[in-house]
């Protein structure tokens, strides 16, 4: 399970990793945000910001605009 | 004078100096780590990884069941340590990884347990490999088990898509036996040619099923082959163990003595994919939870932000994950506000390859607060 992370500009910049509290940026060369990906095509939940579960299509158009 | 070569002197160059053996030809070895010697993660404590996860630094760890063995850094020359062991190493070497079967595990068809080394592209991509131009390299290992047989192994692109399948014999159980595979360079397949990703990895066959076991050995094939079907696996046998140290994968057709680096080289190539900030005692698996001297990681800004302070050790491989402690350890995702005896929340965490950068909290930080407490950053492969 994971968790969208914004910064102090509001934008998100990271993924949190629930089962362990890691902060995994985004970029694609990171193994972590390349399982996390993964995971996410493999339906793994995925909360906002402010701690709700994406809906799967919020979460499609998410993955849709990351790199 | 010209150039000379002979049987006592070896290689003598036009000024004079000389070259007797190849271990004095440096960087040939391709693998990081080899001989065991750097444990970031574990200082030699016993450990069982979860899939995924490293042992001694850069050897990951793959697997379909947790809880069916042990890892460990051994020490076959100070006593005092808790990882000794005597006859741990080979004459010539200090360090090993041992792993230990838990149980007399039944291996099913599409189970996997390997021990791999991912190497990185810009360390592999003169091999030219998936090209006709494709470079021979040798694979050369010190092994030693408490089981005699045929084990395997395999070299595998980093897509999972192509491997080499090799097996080694252990011909006398708990003796040190040195193995030499000769590789031939693949000229199909797909391989990257140069850059921060993966190139392939070194697999050593713990115990994979038969989905993950090519049906031979000693050519390339299209699959996701971890080592040979019908070898020998010490997940088999309660207790039974397997030690490896002094791997060394290099480029041409014959083995050469493996190549010796100094200790904080070694330790350097690690951290460009793992590296922790602690106390200033040893790490041993877990952040300590008693202790005042960890360092500043970042001060406070507007916002309830803070700006990291951390600079690497080694510039990373890529933007690492990072996990965060309070100087007390415990749960990640904290760090200590010194300035007000506070431990508040990280809800953002950002860096580059060069450090921790840009911090974020769910609680109150005051601008200018001094934030401490202890740091992970992986950018493994």
């Amino acid at each position: 399970m994971y968790q969208q992370c914004i910064n102090e500009h509001n934008v998100i910049g990271c993924i949190k990793r629930l089962t362990d509290n890691a902060f995994i940026p985004i970029h694609l060369d990171n193994t972590d945000y390349q399982q996390f990906k993964i995971d996410l095509a493999n339906g793994v939940e995925l909360k906002d910001a402010t701690g709700n579960v994406m809906t799967s299509q919020a979460v499609t158009e998410f993955l849709q605009g990351l790199q | 004078m010209a150039l000379t070569y002979d049987g006592t002197a070896g290689i003598t160059f036009n000024d004079g100096s000389q070259l007797n053996t190849a271990s004095q030809i440096g960087m040939r070895n391709r693998i990081i780590n080899g001989n065991m010697a750097i444990d970031q993660r574990y200082s030699g404590a016993s450990a069982s990884p979860t899939n995924g996860q490293y042992t001694v630094d850069r050897w990951v760890y793959g697997i379909s069941q947790s809880g069916k063995l042990n890892v460990q850094q051994m020490n076959s020359a100070n006593s005092s340590l808790s990882n000794y062991e005597a006859n741990s190493a080979p004459v010539g070497f200090t360090n090993s990884l041992k792993l230990t079967s838990n149980s007399a595990y039944t291996i099913t068809s599409t189970d996997y347990f390997y021990l791999a080394q991912p190497i990185e592209a810009g360390n592999m991509y003169d091999m030219a490999w998936g090209t006709s131009a494709a470079a021979t390299v040798t694979l050369s290992f010190w092994t030693k088990s408490s089981l005699t047989g045929t084990f395997s192994g395999s070299i595998r692109n980093y897509y999972n898509s192509r491997a080499y399948s090799f097996t080694y014999t252990i011909n006398s159980a708990n003796t040190w036996q040195y193995v030499t595979i000769t590789i031939p360079g693949d000229t199909g397949g797909t391989w990257v040619s140069g850059g921060t990703g993966g190139y392939c990895y070194v697999n050593f066959n713990i115990g994979n099923g038969s989905t993950y076991l090519a049906p031979s050995a000693g050519s390339w094939q299209s699959g996701n082959y971890q080592g040979v079907q019908g070898t020998t696996s010490i997940l088999s046998t309660n207790s039974a163990t397997l030690y490896f140290t002094g791997i060394q994968l290099e480029k041409g057709a014959a083995a050469t003595p493996f190549e010796y680096r100094h200790y904080g080289t070694e330790l350097s190539l690690c951290q460009r994919y793992y590296q922790y900030y602690s106390y200033s005692t040893a790490y041993t698996g877990t952040f300590p939870t008693t202790g005042n001297n960890s360092g500043v990681v970042a001060l406070g800004g507007a916002a309830n932000s803070g700006r990291g302070i951390r600079s690497f050790k080694v510039q990373m491989r890529a933007s690492p994950t990072f996990l965060l402690y309070g100087n007390t350890g415990g749960t990640s995702g904290f760090l200590s506000d010194i300035s007000n005896s506070t431990t508040p929340a990280v809800s953002y965490a950002e860096g580059s390859q060069d450090g921790l950068t840009s911090i974020n909290f769910s609680n109150t930080i005051g601008v200018g607060d001094v934030l401490t407490g202890q740091v992970s950053a992986s950018a493994e492969l």
